[in-house]
């Protein structure tokens, strides 16, 4: 059997422990050139590391359980070969990003999707992450979509019990698009309120790929998330849309940085936020684009909804733009419910309390409307962001 | 006739301007009245307080509705005793669809949901008589539509509520001749002698196809002169000032 026959067959399971062990050691080399940020570097300057105490969360064991996934018995050369690959560009892109670092040092899980013309007639590939009580997690997922391939990919992560003490989840996904491939990514993220999370989102891309990221995260204490992708090859697109919501105390602060490679490139992020009590969500935008880079497309907006006056939305653009023959815009918008949009449902007999709930819904509707999964998938995730913000 | 909304001595100021210097109005069940009036002379501002829009206070005078003072009463609430207001700027709700918005705003009104095949039939009949298609259904209320279509929405709703009054505020702006026809076809499908329209408008036009049994002219915060219908094509042909001289005002 060929080589390219084999690489478009799909194939998922847990890498080897030696594989785990190079990269646990490699991060290790890395990590010991950096020193743990400051809440004086910029990425870091609105979360509160100071609340941080990664010796002491990282006592109890990291135990996670982890739905549709079998231990891999004999994987291939080339398969090793293609995961190592797509690692040390990780490796690479991570050498000043301490925590992303600090993940794949700890990671004792890295589960790895290859995605091809498998023939089933599945309409997704699910990956399931849940955390228990007050376990740690630390889980390393890597999807590589094969030449000219369509997939969709849904990763969770659930809480799926309270516990009074503080706990952390690292998590890392990357995804490696190869020439001519398509990538529906679907996140959902839902945390108990003593939950740090951290995550990051990595992803390369080959020429004429499109890879497109649905994100929707809920809850935890406090939560911080890095959006990495670089777009590798000419004629590639990356789309990330999502909607973050938030109630009580929690945090969550994004960042965005899509690095432009090549030419005839195209980005695209639509990210909203809604905030109620007195949640505080940060969304950063950053783009990048190197001056031998020609005719690229970067588009960024920020969309925040805030339900009471005590919560917080930040929307922050940031663009280093070297390259002179590019089209960038970006938008942000942060507000509370429009009043004569709520005149005009009252004015239709709606109660107060009824045109709210429409408001909020068609806010984040928006953006659900637009995933490419099946309709229960998104009136699940409609559901769970109304009970999340509205309480019913 | 019994008399549907009755405006004593209204008042009313936006911060410290006062906007409606004593509007008195009687509208019976089934009459068909057309306020007009120069611009910035207060008829949007009249319809708004109507509907009991927050930016505005009522400082002296009172609404009846079916005889009862309405003007503790929430918007919402004015809204489901039959009062409908159609906006000459109608606001864009994006993410929510007509279809499911139409069914929200029928619940509402009924106290019910509304069986699925009843609200097709009233639908699609509503539809028809507006020349509009499905897949406007599908769209989000308002959202990127065109003068003419925004104001069709506006009367697909009036049409599926049945309101006892419609208040119809300068629905004819920005429509073309034939958007003018089927607008008005589908307000005049709307006459009952149960059901009554206040509409607000500064031409003439529109009149042709809904004719008014009252015509009243609105400046300066009230109303200072009423008429039948060939009120209008005097004002047509002479405009507003001999009314604002007869006043003093001019």
């Amino acid at each position: 059997m060929s080589a390219s026959v084999l690489s478009a067959k799909s194939s998922t399971g847990l890498l080897p422990d030696s594989l785990v062990q190079w990269t646990r050691e490699s991060a290790e080399q890395f990590l010991n050139e950096l020193v743990f940020p400051k809440m004086t570097d910029e990425a870091w300057r609105k979360f509160p590391l100071g609340q941080l105490d990664l010796a002491t969360l990282n006592k109890n064991p990291f135990q996670l359980e982890v739905v549709e996934i079998s231990k891999e018995t004999n994987p291939s050369d080339l398969r090793i070969g293609t995961a190592k690959s797509i690692l040390a560009s990780i490796l690479n892109s991570a050498k000043d990003n301490y925590f992303a670092l600090y993940t794949l040092k700890q990671t004792h899980q890295i589960y790895f999707y290859e995605l091809g013309e498998d023939g089933t007639e599945r309409e997704f590939y699910d990956f399931q992450c849940k955390l228990r009580d007050n376990q740690n997690g630390n889980i390393v997922i890597l999807v590589s979509v094969a030449a000219n391939t369509k997939a969709k990919f849904r990763e969770s992560y659930h809480s799926i019990s309270q516990t009074d003490q503080l706990h952390i989840l690292h998590s890392l996904s990357c995804y490696h698009l190869k020439e001519g491939s398509s990538l529906d990514i679907l996140v959902e993220e839902e945390y108990d309120e003593n939950l740090f999370h951290f995550r990051f989102i990595y992803s390369f891309q080959e020429k004429e790929s499109n890879l497109n990221i649905h994100s929707f995260p809920r809850g935890g204490y406090r939560g911080k998330q890095f959006y990495l992708p670089e777009l590798n090859g000419m004629g590639s697109t990356y789309k990330l849309m999502g909607v973050s919501s938030l109630v009580n105390r929690e945090l969550l602060d994004i960042d965005a940085k899509v690095t432009h490679l090549a030419d005839h490139t195209t980005s695209k992020i639509s990210y909203k936020a809604i905030v109620n009590d007195r949640s505080h969500h940060i969304f950063t935008g950053n783009l990048a684009i190197p001056s031998n880079v020609k005719k690229v497309s970067a588009h960024q907006e920020s969309h925040n909804l805030s339900l009471n006056k005590k919560a917080r939305a930040e929307a922050n653009p940031k663009l280093e733009v070297m390259a002179e023959d590019v089209s960038c815009t970006h938008g942000a918008t942060v507000g509370d419910i429009d009043e004569e949009q709520l005149f005009y449902l009252l004015s239709r007999g709606l109660t107060p309390s009824e045109a709210k709930s429409l408001l909020v819904a068609a806010f984040y509707e928006e953006t659900v409307s637009k995933i490419p999964f099946p309709e229960t998938v998104k009136l699940n995730i409609s559901n769970n962001i109304r009970k999340s913000v509205l309480g019913s | 006739m019994s008399i549907l909304l009755e405006i004593r001595d209204l008042r009313a100021v936006v911060g410290e301007k006062e906007i409606l210097k004593g509007v008195n109005l009687r509208i019976g069940s089934g009459e068909v009245h057309a306020i007009m009036g120069p611009n910035g002379s207060g008829k949007s501002t009249l319809s708004n307080i109507i509907l009991g829009h927050p930016k505005y206070t009522v400082t002296s005078g009172d609404i009846l509705f079916q005889g009862q003072s309405i003007l503790t009463l929430p918007t919402d609430e004015r809204a489901r005793l039959g009062i409908f207001l159609s906006f000459q700027y109608p606001t864009a709700l994006p993410g929510v669809s007509i279809g499911n918005f139409l069914k929200s705003i029928l619940k509402a009104h009924r106290g019910k949901d509304v069986p699925v095949r009843e609200f097709k039939a009233e639908l699609k009949s509503a539809m028809s008589l507006l020349d509009v298609p499905d897949s406007f259904i599908s769209r989000y209320v308002n959202d990127g539509f065109s003068g003419g279509e925004k104001k069709k929405a506006e009367i697909l709703q009036m049409s599926l509520l049945k309101p006892a009054l419609s208040i119809l505020d300068e629905t004819d702006s920005g429509l073309d001749i034939d958007a003018l026809r089927i607008v008005s076809a589908g307000i005049t499908a709307n006459q009952s002698p149960e059901r009554s329209i206040l509409l607000i408008t500064h031409y003439q036009r529109m009149l042709n196809y809904v004719v008014p049994d009252f015509i009243h002219v609105f400046a300066d915060g009230r109303i200072l002169e009423t008429g039948g219908k060939e009120l209008s094509l005097k004002l047509e042909e002479q405009g507003y000032d001999w009314i604002l001289e007869k006043a003093g005002m001019k």
